[in-house]
């Protein structure tokens, strides 16, 4: 087959996409999210339509606490800003892959139809050629609805919200990903049955199996990953049910995981941006990724001795400030109430609750006077099974006074992982955080690609060998 | 160009459907089928419904695999891409792109057989031209008429310049004076040493046309030859005179069967000693003979003779 052939089956099917009534359908509703975004802007300021109506102006805190500063509020609309956007993606993404799998399945059983068939297949061009372009073409559906979707609303956000975030067009080959295998199955039943009607039906009854059966395997997966971890004796189990494990593990190595896209697209993003992590502590599951903004963490300095010391020069000149975390064994649960007890009587003040990760702890924040000189005191107590972790900060009155004083401190304990030990993390995973590429076979990134790959191969080999035996 | 191998040949080809497991049963649509087509000509392929015309044709074109035997395009096996870009089809009951432009669809079976930009750039105003559509060729096919798709149908079997095209009923659809025009087109390939292959019903466009015509019956074929060949004299004779005398028929006596006569002359069925005994009796009567035509039957007569006597055949 030569590039001429190519790029005739390939300009074929771009011109049987964009003639396609249901494209044409779904490419305007594609746009509706980018043109949401565009009339809509999200800012610190409140929620503004076509930039002159403020709505929500309290959207972010809600009006139920005392507004933070400018760089916490910034923060709180990335988090919210990314809620937005992932549930309006999660929408289109199942929306997508239903509509679009209506709108192609249509493309291999038209080709075979009789009249049709004569003309095409009695050209010079292999029936994998044609097959294979007919596949192309449904890839290249969903690849334009998907560029449409997502360039609208990382556009719309930019130009109108001033949020530009470009990892969102991950959520591309993501959709695509996750279609390509339906798609393969659509035309395996579109050359089996060679009726449009049946070939959608079809599809569409297996994507709620499928997705049931990944489903269950992935709860399965989760529950056995949660007892092996926990050291935990293995609950009877009858024999349906364990063969029904197999199943679902069997299945979940030969069938599609279209359903992985999204994990797929998370786990390349985060192995993209990865920075190797200032700090980290299996044991807790602390991981620290980057020292406090003009700090310098002391080499020497150890979590479970000393504590680990950050330590800097005020910028204009005078005292030190000091960031220093310590893990210490107590041997009992609730240790935390009992110090946090103690310290509000010795300091006269009283704590606030705090999360730091994902653990509950409790923050004090008083003045001290050492001589002639006012400090400022922060401290932090989480509790992780049998260690307490102590996070301390200490500064100079001009450290203090800084504007920028309180966002550091937030920016930098916020900013951390703390996950509990190895147990509690087990106890807590879910398959989306246990996904990831060197992670065990059922969790695996690089086995889910490969053995949806093979599936995809599969069925175009199916849907060729079919192909190959019509007699017309 | 090798023209000495034969554009189509076909030896022993049989194509079983529906067979069982183990290769028994099934409906025989061509049976043992053996045929030779030579460069240049044009050539008709004729028989009634259900006589495996279509599976042939099919066959030829790698659309249906033969169960057995072999069939050889221009010297190659009929499934040899390379040599299908050499051969041009018009298939019965076409259906194309509806999505395609007329100039889209030329561009895309042009691409598809080969055919590289430049001579695309030549060829598709060309056809258009050749088959009456240049008007219409911006409009999408799912607006074109019966006629129009047809017109299509033969453009886009010639876009690439063919040594060989098959046309199935390549006039269904068309008003009389888009007949005429394939007509034409059939004749102006035929001059340019293009093998045409047609599948027809209509024996009158067939019998103008073609040089050479077979006949299938029940996937065999039953008939092979020109034209002439397959059209025999029935009896007839048409004479031609200078002045037709009033007492004609009394002249005649009773000589012959089936006495017509006309403004020119008469027409009568004649055994060969008949037909001499009639010039020596228009002779002597001095009636000057302009001309004596040997009547034929057309090839629809000959062809309902033919069917009905193979399938009376074959019911005994």
């Amino acid at each position: 087959m030569n590039a001429a052939i190519v790029r005739a089956l390939l300009r074929d099917a771009y011109y049987q996409v964009v003639d396609n009534l249901g494209f044409r359908i779904l490419l305007v509703l594609f746009l509706l999210p980018g043109l949401f975004f565009l009339l809509v802007s999200f800012r610190t300021d409140g929620i503004w339509v076509v930039g002159t109506w403020q709505l929500y102006p309290d959207w972010l805190t809600n009006g139920r606490t005392t507004p933070p500063n400018t760089a916490a509020l910034e923060q709180l609309l990335e988090m919210q800003l990314d809620n937005i956007v992932d549930n309006v993606l999660g929408v289109f993404d199942l929306f997508a892959s239903v509509f679009a799998i209506a709108a192609v399945s249509f493309f291999v059983p038209q080709m075979l139809e009789r009249g049709g068939a004569d003309v095409v297949f009695s050209k010079p061009v292999s029936r994998w050629a044609l097959y294979l372009s007919r596949y192309v073409a449904g890839l290249a559906f969903v690849s334009l609805l998907a560029v449409v979707l997502i360039g609208g609303v990382v556009s719309g956000l930019w130009l109108a919200s001033g949020y530009f975030q470009p990892r969102l067009l991950w959520v591309v080959p993501a959709l695509v990903y996750g279609f390509a295998s339906l798609h393969a199955i659509s035309c395996l039943f579109g050359v089996l049955t060679r009726s449009s009607i049946a070939a959608i039906l079809l599809t569409v009854v297996f994507m709620p199996i499928n997705y049931g059966l990944h489903k269950a395997f992935e709860k399965n997966a989760v529950e056995q990953h949660v007892a092996e971890a926990s050291d935990k004796p293995a609950e009877p189990t009858t024999a349906a049910s364990a063969v029904f494990a197999v199943v679902l593990d069997v299945y979940h190595l030969i069938g599609p995981k279209n359903g992985d896209g999204a994990r797929i697209a998370k786990a390349l993003r985060e192995r993209l941006d990865y920075v190797e992590p200032e700090f980290v502590d299996d044991e807790l599951g602390l991981t620290i990724d980057a020292s406090p903004e003009g700090f310098q963490r002391e080499p020497r300095s150890a979590l479970r001795q000393e504590g680990l010391t950050w330590l800097a020069p005020h910028p204009a000149g005078g005292g030190e400030a000091t960031w220093r975390i310590k893990a210490e064994s107590v041997e009992r649960a609730g240790e935390l109430s009992a110090v946090s007890k103690a310290l509000r009587k010795e300091l006269g003040v009283d704590s606030k609750p705090t999360i730091i990760g994902e653990i509950t702890g409790r923050r004090f924040e008083w003045t001290e006077q050492r001589g002639q000189e006012s400090r400022l005191r922060r401290r932090w107590l989480v509790q992780v099974n049998d260690e307490l972790l102590t996070v301390d900060y200490d500064a100079e009155a001009a450290w203090a006074a800084r504007e920028d004083s309180e966002r550091m401190a937030r920016a930098f304990t916020g900013a951390w992982r703390l996950e509990g030990d190895a147990k509690r993390r087990a106890r807590t995973a879910s398959y989306d955080d246990l996904f990831a590429w060197d992670a065990s076979w059922r969790f695996n990134a690089v086995l889910s690609i490969l053995t949806t790959l093979l599936f995809i191969a599969l069925m175009l080999a199916l849907g060729w060998w079919k192909l190959s035996r019509i007699d017309f | 160009m090798d023209r000495s191998t034969p554009a189509v040949s076909v030896r022993g080809l049989s194509k079983v459907y529906g067979r069982g497991l183990f290769g028994g049963g099934g409906f025989r649509a061509v049976d043992e089928l053996t045929l030779e087509v030579g460069r240049g000509q044009v050539f008709g392929l004729l028989g009634p419904n259900g006589a495996g015309k279509t599976t042939l044709v099919k066959m030829l074109l790698g659309l249906a695999r033969p169960t057995s035997g072999e069939a050889r395009l221009l010297g190659a096996p009929v499934g040899d891409a390379l040599v299908r870009r050499k051969v041009g089809y018009l298939p019965e009951g076409h259906r194309f792109p509806p999505y395609l432009t007329g100039v889209q669809m030329l561009r895309l079976f042009g691409e598809m057989c080969g055919c590289e930009r430049d001579k695309l750039e030549r060829r598709v105003p060309e056809v258009l031209e050749l088959v009456g559509m240049r008007d219409a060729a911006k409009r999408k096919l799912r607006e074109f008429s019966k006629g129009m798709t047809q017109r299509m149908g033969l453009a886009q079997a010639l876009i690439h310049e063919p040594e060989l095209i098959i046309l199935d009923e390549p006039t269904d659809g068309v008003d009389p004076v888009g007949r005429a025009a394939v007509r034409q087109i059939v004749q102006s390939l035929k001059e340019r040493g293009v093998t045409v292959f047609i599948n027809s019903h209509l024996l009158q466009e067939v019998e103008l046309i073609c040089d050479r015509v077979v006949v299938m019956v029940k996937g065999k074929l039953v008939r092979e030859g020109a034209i002439e060949e397959l059209t025999p004299r029935n009896g007839r004779y048409r004479f031609e005179l200078a002045s037709v005398p009033p007492n004609l028929r009394v002249l005649l006596g009773d000589l012959g069967a089936g006495f017509e006569a006309h403004e020119r002359g008469f027409e009568v069925q004649l055994s060969d000693a008949e037909l001499d005994q009639c010039v020596d009796l228009l002779r002597a009567a001095g009636v000057s003979i302009r001309g004596i035509l040997a009547r034929r039957l057309n090839l629809e007569q000959a062809f309902i003779q033919l069917v009905k006597a193979q399938q009376q055949g074959g019911a005994k």
